[in-house]
């Protein structure tokens, strides 16, 4: 998780209200700019992640967390590694679940989070992965996922090709729910 | 207690600027003088996506650095992340090298310009990129951001903390100057920004170990200015302890305007950086052929020169130091010499003469007014005893001062060619003696001190051109 909020964290330095994105009225000076910008234009979901991500760098903390969550990553990819030693592709659900009614998380963040488990590891791997409409449950699209090796993009393509030619999950929209 | 009773300690951090044609991650020119912002491409300023590049042209450059100072390369090295907010750095933080530079363990070894030797080591020398200026006048109390240097390449060249004098950093920043620019690594252009040096300055008690709380005063781009700024931390902290209080660790500006430094920001508030490796740029992997290549292209180094000085020149081993230390100087001593002359005499003339009237004039030896090819005509017609010593300096001046553009063609039209012919220095000889027969007597009846007079008779009349040997043999036979 540590890996994750701290790149968030990397990503939104950029929007400091200066060139682009969100700027405040009439900032008094630069500190002002920079703080009323962040603080008005991001949610507080993204704030939340830049406050872990911020603690998890800091003096002190960076081997505690940063560090380790490195080496759990290393430990991640080598495992992958050796999976695909044995196999072409490694194939399962997208997500644990269908979508979930908004707002139904909110007080569970931590199941609101798991939602993203399955397809976390490849980002923390490095490698290709994708995700195609496989069925519908009650009513909801849910998503089959195929993780390939490091530059085998064409073959994760063509096996979502091959299976779109036969079916057609794919144009199918859900109905609304209230 | 006075000055006397402090041990100054200096480290230098000196960033210099690489000469590249692009930037160090992205293809923007670095060309210095454009109108703002039009050298700064997407990924100078930070947009949202970009990926950095690098040039692999800052990696030569600071492997031939590295190889310079006698440097481990690093074969693998490591861009991080140095986060933090400042108008000039689009990006909220600064790609630089902290744990793995390219570059660590040099040493270099400069003279004193009050005499002598000093050995400096080399902490690591790592890449990085430069920010943009903001630019405070001419906007009515806002401030103007050129990112035009944004993402210029940079290499911070770290010492480490054993200078022990303002004369000693100095004489190291003006090596270290003159080593990247003859390397090539830099353009070396001060005015512009190409290099400037952070001072790291404590004082501690003569005969303690324990270093003292240090200031960094930063940015400072100039030799001159390094040594007022250092000479004012170091009075200021004597001040700031004989008074009792202690030294704040701190970041400090130097005021050329005021001569003054004073504080920039407190490193005890200081910002906490939170450096991670950067995400965006693998590792750099270089292998021993890569680095071999580089040796093979680089130019012959001071300590290589001096000793090829000492066996082709037979110049002593402190002369060839001397010259080969300083490249510019190397060179004109070398084409001074090119044509066989006498090379002890070039090095005399030009570590003499020519030095002592360059540093009056605060000119450098490239722009000297007396080329290499005009000295050496001098050198040559000393040599072939066609003037003397003496005129020999005459001759030098008036190249210098532009009164002639050629040795060669001064001595003739000034009609200073020495006078060596015997034939035509007796008769002359036989006239002073006949007019001065008291001397003379007085000298055969062995008052030999004498012999000084008639030489100097035989120059008035000779108007300094004759050959003082040829001269004291032609006496001492007419005397003897």
């Amino acid at each position: 998780m540590s890996l994750r909020r701290r790149r968030r964290r990397r990503t939104y330095l950029r929007y400091d209200g200066v060139r682009y994105g969100y700027r405040c009225e009439t900032p008094v000076d630069l500190a002002d700019l920079y703080k009323r910008s962040r603080s008005e234009g991001f949610g507080d979901e993204v704030k939340q992640r830049i406050i872990v991500g911020s603690f998890a760098l800091s003096a002190g903390y960076y081997d505690a967390y940063y560090k380790k969550a490195q080496q759990i990553r290393r430990l991640i990819k080598n495992d992958f590694a050796q999976a695909f030693e044995q196999v072409d592709l490694i194939i399962g659900p997208t997500t644990p679940s269908t979508a979930f009614n908004l707002g139904e998380k909110t007080s569970d963040p931590i199941s609101m989070y798991l939602q993203d488990i399955y397809t976390i590891t490849s980002n923390l791997a490095g490698l290709p992965a994708g995700s195609f409409p496989v069925g519908m449950e009650a009513g909801l699209p849910f998503g089959l996922q195929i993780i390939g090796n490091y530059f085998d993009e064409g073959r994760i393509l063509n096996l979502a090709h091959q299976f779109q030619l036969e079916s057609d999950w794919h144009r199918l929209t859900p109905e609304a729910t209230a | 207690m006075s000055r006397a009773d402090w041990e100054v300690v200096i480290g230098l951090e000196i960033h210099t600027q690489l000469k590249t044609k692009s930037k160090i991650f992205s293809g923007s020119s670095t060309a210095f003088g454009a109108e703002p912002n039009v050298q700064a491409s997407a990924v100078d300023l930070g947009l949202p996506g970009v990926l950095p590049v690098v040039n692999k042209e800052v990696y030569k450059k600071a492997v031939t650095f590295g190889l310079a100072v006698g440097a481990d390369i690093n074969r693998r090295s490591v861009f991080d992340r140095k986060n933090y907010f400042y108008p000039d750095s689009p990006k909220g933080y600064q790609i630089t090298q902290l744990d793995l530079p390219i570059v660590e363990n040099g040493q270099v070894t400069v003279e004193l310009p009050s005499g002598g030797t000093k050995t400096i080591n080399l902490t690591r020398a790592h890449l990085e990129e430069d920010a943009g200026k903001s630019l405070h006048e001419n906007f009515h109390n806002q401030t103007g951001i050129d990112l035009n240097r944004a993402g210029t390449p940079l290499l911070e060249i770290v010492s480490e903390p054993e200078m022990y004098s303002s004369e000693e950093a100095v004489a190291y920043a003006r090596y270290i100057h003159q080593l990247v620019t003859y390397l090539g690594v830099s353009d070396g252009e001060m005015s512009q920004g190409s290099l400037r040096c952070d001072a790291n300055v404590s004082i501690r008690p003569v005969g303690t170990v324990e270093l003292g709380t240090r200031t960094e005063t930063k940015n400072v781009n100039s030799f001159k200015f390094l040594e007022q700024a250092i000479e004012y931390e170091i009075e200021r902290q004597i001040q700031v302890l004989e008074s009792g209080q202690t030294v704040r660790q701190e970041t400090r500006l130097y005021d050329s305007d005021k001569g003054e430094t004073r504080p920039m920001r407190s490193k005890e508030t200081a910002t906490d950086y939170r450096y991670f490796p950067e995400p965006d740029l693998l590792p750099v992997e270089i292998d021993d052929a890569y680095i071999e290549a580089i040796r093979r292209e680089m130019p012959e180094l001071s300590g290589a020169k001096s000793e090829r000085f000492v066996t082709q020149y037979q110049l002593s081993q402190a002369d060839a130091f001397s010259l080969a230390g300083n490249i510019p100087l190397a060179d004109y001593f070398e084409e001074v010499v090119r044509s066989g002359r006498d090379a002890k005499l070039a090095n005399n003339w030009i570590r003499v003469e020519l030095l002592a009237q360059l540093n009056k004039d605060n000119i450098s030896i490239e722009n000297s007014p007396v080329t290499a090819d005009q000295l050496g005509a001098i050198i040559s017609k000393i040599t072939d005893k066609s003037i003397s010593g003496k005129i020999a300096k005459t001759v030098f001046e008036a190249l210098w001062k532009g009164e002639t553009n050629s040795a060669d063609e001064y001595i003739e039209k000034q009609g200073l060619t020495q006078v060596s012919d015997s034939s035509s220095l007796a008769p002359l000889i036989d006239k002073i003696i006949s007019e001065n027969p008291k001397q003379a007597e007085q000298f055969r009846a062995g008052k030999t001190k004498l012999m000084g007079f008639f030489v100097g008779q035989v120059m008035k009349e000779t108007q300094g051109k004759a050959n003082p040997q040829q001269v004291n043999e032609i006496l001492n036979e007419k005397l003897g």
